[in-house]
């Protein structure tokens, strides 16, 4: 599940990265500059539970989405 | 027409289905998980990328998370004719978790409801008839007489047969099919415009601004 942002130090480029891997301390750059974004170490445990929180609502969807698709 | 009317109309054939429940029945269903999917969309949201306010509980906070953002920045040399230097710049700034997160992903992508129904009817007949006479007749006939020196001797025969066959064979087949297939198909939705409108607003607070400098106002002489 890669996100996409504008860069914000050249706003001509963007941005892709992984929640998962940007929680884990991976840092991503831009496709035009060459920036690079990391989270901060003291934000790092907000964006792991909130990815946690997001593998189970995902999980969760699935399965609506499969009752969905198979509703007899 | 006697043959036609053994033939079911394909109309007498659906006219009995519960078209409406077959149909709308999973269609509902489908509706339902949609329904409990974007409850979870909604729940996740508000729990994960939004903090709600101790004192107000109608007020929302959204949860941001801290980013660094390095860059080279070129530093042209102080002196002339030096090179210009690189350097390494890092800025922080904070991110609202609703942007990191990729909530539109995970929509319903697909929900379709085939319903298939075929009626066959098919009526054969077969007629036969055969009929066959045969006849046989033979007769033989041997007469002789003597005149004089003479003799006669005649002899005859007579013989008929006779055969006739009629055959007749009818055969009628008629086979009528009807398929009836609904397909039901919604697509994915898109985020509401709202929810957009809120995560561009909090993208576009990612990029900084510049300040307008500072100028030292004049303090107007005392008066007197």
């Amino acid at each position: 599940m890669l996100v996409e942002i504008e860069c914000p130090a050249c706003k001509l480029g963007h941005i892709s990265f992984e929640p998962h891997l940007l929680a884990q301390g991976a840092s991503f750059s831009c496709n035009s500059c060459g920036a690079e974004v990391s989270v901060t170490q003291d934000s790092k445990d907000v964006l792991k539970n909130s990815v946690s929180k997001y593998d189970r609502y995902k999980e969760k969807l699935l399965t609506l989405q499969k009752d969905g698709n198979n509703p007899l | 027409m006697a043959v036609e009317s053994q033939i079911l109309s394909m109309g007498q054939q659906f006219s009995g289905l519960p078209m409406g429940a077959l149909i709308g029945g999973p269609l509902k269903s489908a509706a339902e998980a949609n329904q409990q999917m974007a409850m979870t969309q909604l729940m996740f949201m508000m729990d994960t990328c939004f903090t709600q306010d101790a004192n107000d509980k109608s007020k929302y906070e959204p949860v941001m998370i801290s980013m660094t953002l390095k860059r080279s920045v070129v530093q042209p040399s102080s002196t002339e004719g030096q090179a210009p230097t690189i350097q390494q710049t890092s800025t922080a700034f904070e991110l609202p978790i609703l942007t990191i997160i990729p909530l539109n992903s995970l929509a319903v992508d697909d929900v379709s409801v085939k319903f298939e129904m075929e009626v066959k009817s098919s009526y054969a007949q077969d007629n036969s008839t055969t009929e066959s006479s045969s006849t046989a007749m033979k007769a033989d006939l041997t007469a002789s007489a003597k005149i004089g020196p003479f003799k006669v001797e005649v002899h005859g025969s007579v013989s008929h047969n006779s055969s006739s066959e009629n055959k007749s064979d009818t055969h009628y087949s008629q086979s009528n099919s009807a398929r009836y297939e609904v397909s039901v198909h919604a697509g994915q939705l898109p985020l509401p415009q709202g929810v957009k409108t809120i995560i561009d607003a909090y993208a576009k607070n990612v990029s900084p601004i510049v300040l307008p400098t500072t100028t030292p106002t004049p303090t107007p002489p005392p008066a007197g």
